[in-house]
């Protein structure tokens, strides 16, 4: 018998790596962006759950090489990396993106769908800033009726949709941890815990773009995003197939990490507009909230303020606290969630 | 300065140089090649060049090389790119060699899959992947033996570690690499 080379050992490696075979993957392109769709799971369902990925900058089709294995068993889950974010390509402006670009962009995406598969049902689950994409497209400006007659439910996870609220259910918490930070040795030295300290006291409300790039950094040296509980779906351990036989580009996805929030104009935009705030009464869909108890980033209260605003009759909205987990999953909460939105869908869809 | 203007001025002076020095020194050969190239390693493409000597002797070879690549990422993206480089290549007595190139010029690249978009009356429709033109620039560090000098035939193997830059990708630059292997063949030239 020969012996396998590395070249051979290579070729078979990615000949035979399903993750270039499995589910339909195609392109939607709208206003320089090349933006990939991965369908997997079960089309035939008819049910396709949509994932809007958080950042902005995220990867939805990054997550899917893992994905939400469960619900692939039995409705059809639509990984969709938004514009200059994961594995989008093209040459779209972060300077020319507003809030708006992305409900352009998912309303093409869900039209996409409609034209390709037999669709019976859309859900939307909005991650972290993907709820913001939710709410937007659910919601706001014109059109919102209409968008919001084409979809039956809505999944709300770790979700956000006004960066001021955010920052004022995060601030207290943020200070006091600077304030005790400040007093101990750590890793940032006690200067940038001070500096923490005068930026929440001195900014009751975010007024300028990079207020919210300074919370943030405050905030997350705080471990106001890390789970207090061991996760127990950790990402670390990517098997090398993801890095050298799957659709997935790391330096695409590196270059995209945060594009739009280099944008001054978007990020003016995302951190101190509030009007999704007032526009979110307008959802009266199915609703499932699913928020970190321990989340800084984006509090359990700004979910709660949401289920409690929506229009959705009571019985068709439902709220679960995470409480192993902050703006990162922890603990078992991962299948619970997954868990959850299963049984929300049979809700839903029944 | 544009980069690819840099890179021009800087290859015609380097030219110049050569042609002035090239009665002094024996005739350079020249050599063609093809290789696999893989970008980051596992996308699988297909390499060619012309190797033009500019500069030979017993141990450092200069040599103006336009090279056509082509690569498929699959479900990600295909590309073609065509750069012209300046190589520079030392070689020991016994034919081992480490070697580097710069080169700058064109890559068309196309997203692998079918594409859609909104059409003129507000619904959908399947359009071409047609490609993306961008500026590339492209370093390569390499190692190699040359046959000529271990047992007299005109034949190179090359192993190169790649590195390209292309831009404009959502307005930026962006940076991948590459692992190159292939055989080149010389002919012409002075006996080494």
């Amino acid at each position: 018998m020969r012996r396998l080379t590395p070249i051979t050992l290579l070729l078979a490696l990615v000949a035979g790596c399903s993750l270039y075979t499995e589910g339909d993957w195609f392109y939607v392109r709208s206003h320089g962006a090349d933006m990939p769709v991965w369908v997997q799971g079960d089309p035939d369902s008819g049910v396709f759950v949509v994932s809007l990925h958080g950042g902005p900058g995220g990867s939805a089709t990054a997550f899917g090489l893992l994905g939400w294995q469960e619900l692939e068993s039995s409705y059809a889950v639509v990984y969709w990396d938004q514009r200059h974010a994961g594995n989008s390509q093209g040459d779209a402006d972060p300077d020319a993106t507003s809030v708006a670009s992305y409900t352009e962009d998912l309303a093409l995406v869900l039209d996409v769908l409609r034209e390709r598969y037999d669709v019976q049902q859309i859900v939307l689950w909005g991650t972290s800033w993907g709820g913001t994409v939710g709410v937007h497209y659910l919601a706001a400006g014109e059109g919102a009726t209409a968008r919001r007659a084409g979809v039956d439910g809505f999944v709300f996870e770790h979700g956000n949709y006004s960066a001021p609220r955010a920052y004022a259910y995060s601030r207290p918490w943020s200070l006091e941890q600077s304030l005790a930070n400040a007093e101990v040795e750590s890793e940032q030295g006690p200067a940038f815990w001070l500096d923490c300290v005068d930026f929440y006291e001195r900014t009751p409300q975010m007024t300028e773009a990079g207020d919210w790039s300074t919370h943030y950094a405050c905030m997350s040296a705080a471990g106001g995003a890390e789970a207090p509980v061991e996760n127990d779906h950790a990402l670390g351990a990517v098997p090398a197939e993801f890095v050298f036989a799957s659709p997935a580009s790391a330096p695409l996805m590196a270059l995209n990490q945060g594009a739009s929030q280099r944008s001054e104009s978007f990020l003016e935009e995302f951190a101190l507009d509030d009007q999704l705030s007032q526009d979110m009464a307008a959802i009266d869909i199915p609703t499932l909230v699913m928020q970190g108890r321990f989340d800084r980033v984006a509090p359990w209260e700004v979910g709660r303020d949401l289920i409690e605003a929506i229009a959705t009759p009571d019985e068709q909205k439902r709220e679960l606290i995470l409480e192993d987990s902050a703006h990162q999953w922890g603990g078992d909460d991962f299948a619970i969630a997954e868990r959850a939105v299963g049984e929300f869908l049979e809700g839903v869809l029944r | 300065m544009r980069p690819a203007a840099l890179f021009f001025m800087t290859t015609a002076l380097l030219l110049q140089a050569v042609d002035a020095r090239a009665g002094s020194q024996p005739t350079p050969s020249a050599a063609v090649s093809v290789s696999y190239f893989g970008e980051a390693l596992t996308h699988p493409g297909v390499a060619a060049s012309f190797d033009l000597g500019l500069l030979e002797t017993s141990a450092l070879r200069l040599s103006f090389s336009p090279e056509v690549v082509g690569y498929v990422h699959p479900r990600n993206h295909g590309a073609l790119l065509v750069t012209p480089r300046l190589g520079a290549r030392l070689t020991s007595p016994e034919g081992f060699f480490g070697e580097l190139l710069l080169g700058a010029g064109w890559m068309e690249d196309w997203v692998d899959g079918v594409v859609y978009e909104r059409g003129d009356d507000g619904g959908v429709e399947q359009v071409a992947a047609t490609g993306r033109a961008r500026f590339v620039l492209r370093g390569s560090v390499g190692l190699g033996a040359d046959f000529r000098r271990i047992d007299g035939k005109p034949v190179a193997w090359f192993l190169r570690l790649v590195v390209l830059g292309e831009t404009p990708v959502n307005t930026h630059w962006l940076a991948h690499v590459a692992v190159q292997s292939g055989i080149q063949f010389h002919f012409g030239g002075a006996e080494r």
